[in-house]
């Protein structure tokens, strides 16, 4: 581990001697916001002499790298900014920042602008993603991706992404760097970022860089807004089931600034009716939910131009609910949340290299309690199981442009974990169960990465950009480690933008859950000597098209992805029982996956509308040995078919019109096929069989295969209609937002029921009666907000 | 702008008449399309070398209405021969069901095959079942174990385990007078119910070749017809014996629930060694022990 480190800091040095006596002439600096001083992440340098340009990074960083110090045209632009046309000549290295003008434009706003398509990367301005309506019309960043291809989710409403044939678990959600493991507030009904409080969204679903690491699918790196550093501002947001409230602000006018947001959900105006039952009659039940967050973010930059930031994230979720009988009263609290804390520094070594050292601390916790007793005041007995995570990380990057055509990254990742996937404690007056104690094991693992990636221009048409990533896992006295190679190629030959590329990613975490619900039951477990850490291999590929006037943007891609090592629950697991204490009995192991697709994208922007189509033909299957036979059987959330259409317009000066349209192929589920009389499946009732006169009674199940039928085809529309008022003064602007979610009121299947009846005559039976029915969970939701701004 | 303004009033409107009729609706799904490979003829029941029992029927597509009749195969025959080739018998049986006691020269560790046919139903047949051979039980002893105020009785025995793969059967019942009960209150301790011993069938993975001590403990006591309340019960008896692996992997398959709301359970796939149907045909070796309960 020492050796690795002086390793890796030598590294540093040298790159940033070496890099800082070549001949070059280097061009350096940040985008911003004019008038909030925000930094600007993706934002475009172009050079129309030599074709090329690059983006801004997360921090709103650029930087170029030229032969000669000759007069050089650039294009400075940003979708909803004016563009800036300048011309530097560079006799020296310089570091030049711009700062860009909103377009004078304020009733089209950015939200009609969607950013340029990039292969296997989803980048869609925040404003753009919080224009697409939603469940009870809060604006959901995370649900706002799974419109875009290759990415879905799984059940009506819910959080959880499958990207490209992955899990929710193989999503790294990254929050200014520190993981968020549990994404879902209410059930998964709603994501935990605060759309207010975020400035950027990422999600890379292939083709990783070699700097990303630790999960299978994708990458979702989210940016909290950094705060105004020019003026105070403010907004506040009333809405059916959501409020909030951000503030930010200057500490130090254009050099430190904050941002404080808070957002709370009561989705206990919906469950109103039950807290009323529960006031008037004692055998009702009572339950209500609760959830909030808070971020807070400050930044400081320096006069070196190197920049500090820190921020933090506090989320929580409450459930109660209370329900008495004749004789007890019972009591049951669920509660889960997420804490992320970092401190991020991104500096300069000379001209030629930059740094970013990132320390992080995140937390998920989660807490069920159940607690019984009698009326007369003394206690039957209680339950209580807690599941937590916890990490310290550092990380550092460092990257140089080398060459006028080669830019070199290199870093460290060090994380430390601790893992309590279930502590069970348990108290009865009835009976004692300490073999329970055997659940509360501790795993304290600690992994390491090293990585290095090259970014080469080759020619003008060709970029190629390989990495290689050894990530290194120990847990107790197991260790294990991958080389991971990475490869992305991309060919531009006018109009069009072809791309190939390859990654290898290992994972030495899992989530046991076999549902997208986010719920306090998903339990995340490490890699032990017994479980093997997942790893997976994919291939993409793709064609990009962008019309002459960048009207019209297609774009064409294709995957296969290998899955290994993948886990699930045995068959038939009660997730819920208490004597499944050891986690790792209850699993079956080595499973593999595959998955293969086809995702199209058209996208259509003018100053008044933008809207884009977004299609995924797929399949992604699994097998176990011990699931279904060993044979392979179709994954949960395989959806065929899944086409989006989303529509941002303009009505009339202050009106926006909004619709989202999802057609998603039926989900999978495991049904009986057929049915007949004879006791067929138990031991115990084969072994007690005897014969019945006059026929057998009991009816016994057919299931041929897992995930053998398929529920009906999920489809819904939603509006939005947007009022944005705006004073003579142009202060304190407003936003009145109405929104229909699933306006014709389609059915789709969200929670599945088999039943059934047998049906007598003369104490005889005449008909055995098999329903299978579902129950929609929303049919037609109606909302509004009202936001206000400072 | 004006028409804007009417249309938005509208969906207004809307939005409050589906705000009182807001709620969760049922829908009854109906039909799905399913892997349902058409009607087939079923089979359950089990050899040993003194009975055989089967149970004929016929399955129908899942989800619907159906009468007892339907699930009935007509004119169902069976041929049953073994492995040796030296037992060939054929059944015919009216009402599907046949039932065999007595000596009708079956062996222990013989295996044999059954083959169904049935009008109008494809013909199906078994996999070779073992008919397993019959099993000592010794130092069968039974003692009252003190605490709670309920009486727990603890049966302990032993068996001396072959080499060869072998599959084991236990279950407890309990009587008064007559009258007997199958669903004792159990408690599991010792090796019961753990990764090698289960209640009902159990592989001999962890003990293979070895002499294997087996404890269970229960509360005898239950619900008597012919006696009002809960009653303690006059007798134990105890099923133990050799199966075949057929009652083992069948347990394997035991579904939690009938009904299930989806996402909480995953149920397992159905067992059969019936090729070309369904159904569990298996073989034991059970015999039935009675323990007086100490109270």
């Amino acid at each position: 581990m020492r050796i690795i480190l002086i390793f890796y800091f030598l590294l540093t040095l040298i790159m940033s001697d070496l890099f800082s006596q070549n001949s070059f002439y280097r061009l350096n600096g940040f985008v911003y916001d004019f008038a909030s001083g925000e930094a600007l992440v993706g934002a475009t340098i172009f050079l129309p002499q030599l074709s090329k340009g690059v983006i801004t990074d997360s921090y709103g960083r650029y930087s170029l790298v030229f032969s000669e110090g000759s007069p050089k045209q650039l294009q400075i632009s940003y979708v909803g900014y004016q563009q800036i046309d300048t011309v530097l000549t560079l006799p020296k290295d310089q570091n030049i920042d711009f700062r860009l003008h909103v377009k004078n434009l304020p009733e089209v706003e950015i939200k009609s602008r969607s950013g340029n398509l990039q292969h296997n990367t989803l980048q869609i301005p925040v404003e753009r993603l919080k224009a697409i309506p939603m469940l009870f019309g809060q604006p959901d960043l995370i649900k706002a991706l799974s419109f875009l291809p290759g990415v879905s989710t799984g059940i009506e409403g819910t959080t959880g992404l499958y990207v490209r044939g992955g899990t929710p678990d193989q999503n790294l959600i990254l929050l200014d760097g520190a993981t968020v493991y549990n994404a879902s507030h209410l059930f998964g009904f709603q994501s935990v970022f605060d759309p207010n409080a975020i400035k950027d969204i990422k999600l890379i679903k292939g083709g990783f860089p070699a700097r990303y690491g630790g999960r299978l699918s994708s990458i979702i790196d989210i940016t909290m807004k950094e705060g105004n550093n020019q003026l105070k501002h403010g907004e506040f947001t009333l809405g059916i089931i959501n409020s909030g409230l951000l503030l930010e602000g200057p500490i130090k006018k254009s050099s430190s600034s904050y941002m404080v947001s808070a957002r709370a959900a009561y989705l206990g105006l919906l469950l109103l009716p039950s807290a009323l039952g529960w006031k008037k009659k004692d055998d009702a039940p009572f339950n209500t939910m609760i959830s909030y967050d808070l971020n807070f973010k400050l930044n400081h930059l320096f006069k070196n131009k190197n920049k500090i930031f820190a921020s933090a994230y506090f989320g929580h979720d409450k459930y109660l609910t209370r329900f008495r009988s004749d004789s007890s009263y019972y009591r049951t609290d669920l509660g889960w949340g997420n804490e992320t804390a970092s401190l991020r520094y991104i500096h300069s070594i000379g001209n030629a290299v930059h740094a970013q050292s990132i320390a992080t601390y995140n937390a998920y916790k989660s807490i069920e309690y159940n607690d019984r007793s009698y009326i007369s005041g003394s206690q039957a007995g209680s339950f209580l199981r807690k599941s937590s995570i916890q990490d310290i990380s550092f990380k550092q990057l460092i990257s140089s442009q080398a060459k006028r055509n080669l830019k070199l990254s290199s870093g460290i990742e060090l994380l430390w974990q601790m893992f309590q996937p279930s502590s069970i404690s348990l108290e009865s007056s009835d009976f004692n169960l300490d073999s329970l104690s055997r659940q509360n094991e501790i795993f304290k693992p600690f992994s390491f990465a090293l990585f290095g990636e090259g970014e080469w221009d080759l020619f003008t048409w060709l970029n190629i950009n390989i990495g290689l990533r050894r990530s290194n896992y120990q847990v107790s006295t197991t260790t294990k480690g991958f080389w991971e190679p990475r490869l992305n190629i991309n060919i531009r030959n006018g109009q069009f933008s072809y791309n190939a590329a390859y990654a290898f990613t290992s994972q030495f975490v899992h989530l046991l859950s076999n549902n997208s619900l986010g719920l306090f039951s998903d339990l995340w477990v490490p890699s032990t000597s017994q479980v093997a850490p997942q790893y997976a291999q994919q291939y993409s590929g793709g064609i990009i098209y962008r019309s002459p006037s960048l009207t019209w943007e297609f774009s064409l891609e294709g995957y296969y992805k290998n899955l290994f090592n993948q886990i699930d629950y045995r068959q038939g697991i009660d997730f819920f029982d208490i004597n499944n204490y050891n986690w790792q009995n209850t699993i079956e192991q080595n499973g593999i996956g595959k998955a293969k697709g086809i995702e199209l994208m058209a996208k259509r922007e003018t100053d008044r509308s933008n809207i884009w189509f977004a299609y995924t033909l797929s399949d992604n299957k699994r097998k176990f040995t011990n699931i279904n036979r060993g044979e392979w059987y179709p994954f949960r959330y395989d959806k065929r078919h899944n086409f989006n259409i989303s529509l941002v317009r303009k009505l009339e000066n202050k009106w926006t019109f909004g619709l989202n349209f999802v057609y998603q192929t039926g989900t999978w589920i495991t049904l009986k096929s057929a049915w007949y009389q004879g006791e067929g499946s138990s031991a115990g009732g084969l072994i007690r069989i005897v014969p019945q006169p006059g026929g057998y009674s009991h009816l016994t199940d057919v299931i041929k295969g897992r995930n053998n039928q398929r529920l009906p085809d999920y489809h819904r529309l939603d509006l939005s209609f947007t009022r944005n008022f705006i004073s003579k003064k142009r202060q304190f602007p407003s936003q009145l937002s109405l929104s229909l979610y699933n306006a014709y009121a389609r059915k789709n299947p969200y929670v599945i029921y088999t039943g059934l009846g047998t049906i007598y005559k003369d104490m005889k039976i005449v008909e055995y009666r098999s329903s299978i029915s579902s129950k929609a969970l929303f049919v037609f939701i109606p909302a509004i907000s009202y936001t206000k701004k400072w | 702008m004006t028409n804007c303004y009417n249309y938005l009033r509208n969906i207004l409107c809307i939005c409050i008449l589906f705000i009182t009729l807001f709620r969760c609706d049922s829908n009854v799904i109906g039909k799905l399309k399913s892997d349902y490979e058409g009607d087939k003829i079923t089979l359950t029941g089990f050899l040993t070398t003194d009975t055989i029992l089967l149970i004929i029927g016929k399955s129908t597509e899942a989800f619907g209405n159906v009468s007892p009749d339907e699930f009935k195969a007509k004119n169902p025959q069976v041929f049953i021969e073994s492995e040796d080739g030296h037992f060939r018998h054929t059944f015919f049986s009216s009402d599907g069901i046949h039932f065999s006691a007595g000596k009708i020269g079956l062996l222990a560790e013989k295996s044999y095959k059954l083959t169904v046919t049935a009008a109008d139903l494809p013909t199906v047949e078994t996999a070779f079942i073992e008919i397993p051979e019959n099993i000592t039980i010794e130092n069968l002893k039974t003692i009252a174990i003190p605490g709670s105020g309920r009486i727990t009785n603890e049966i302990s025995f032993s068996i001396q385990d072959k080499s060869n793969p072998n599959y084991y059967f236990f279950d407890v019942g309990i009587q008064k007078g007559t009258s007997q009960n199958t669903a004792p209150f159990w408690v599991p301790e010792d090796g019961i119910a753990d990764n090698c011993y289960s209640v009902f069938a159990f592989q001999d993975l962890c003990f293979n070749g070895k002499v294997i001590n087996l404890t269970y403990r229960l509360s005898p006591d239950g619900y008597f017809k012919g006696f009002n309340g809960l009653q303690v019960a006059d007798s134990i008896i105890i099923r133990f014996g050799g199966v075949s692996k057929e009652v083992y992997l069948s347990q394997l398959a035991v579904p939690i629930d009938d009904g299930f709301i989806e996402g909480i359970n995953e149920p397992p796939l159905t067992y059969s060694n019936v090729k070309n149907g369904y159904g569990v045909v298996f073989a034991h070796s059970l015999q039935d022990y009675v323990v007086t309960t100490v109270k």
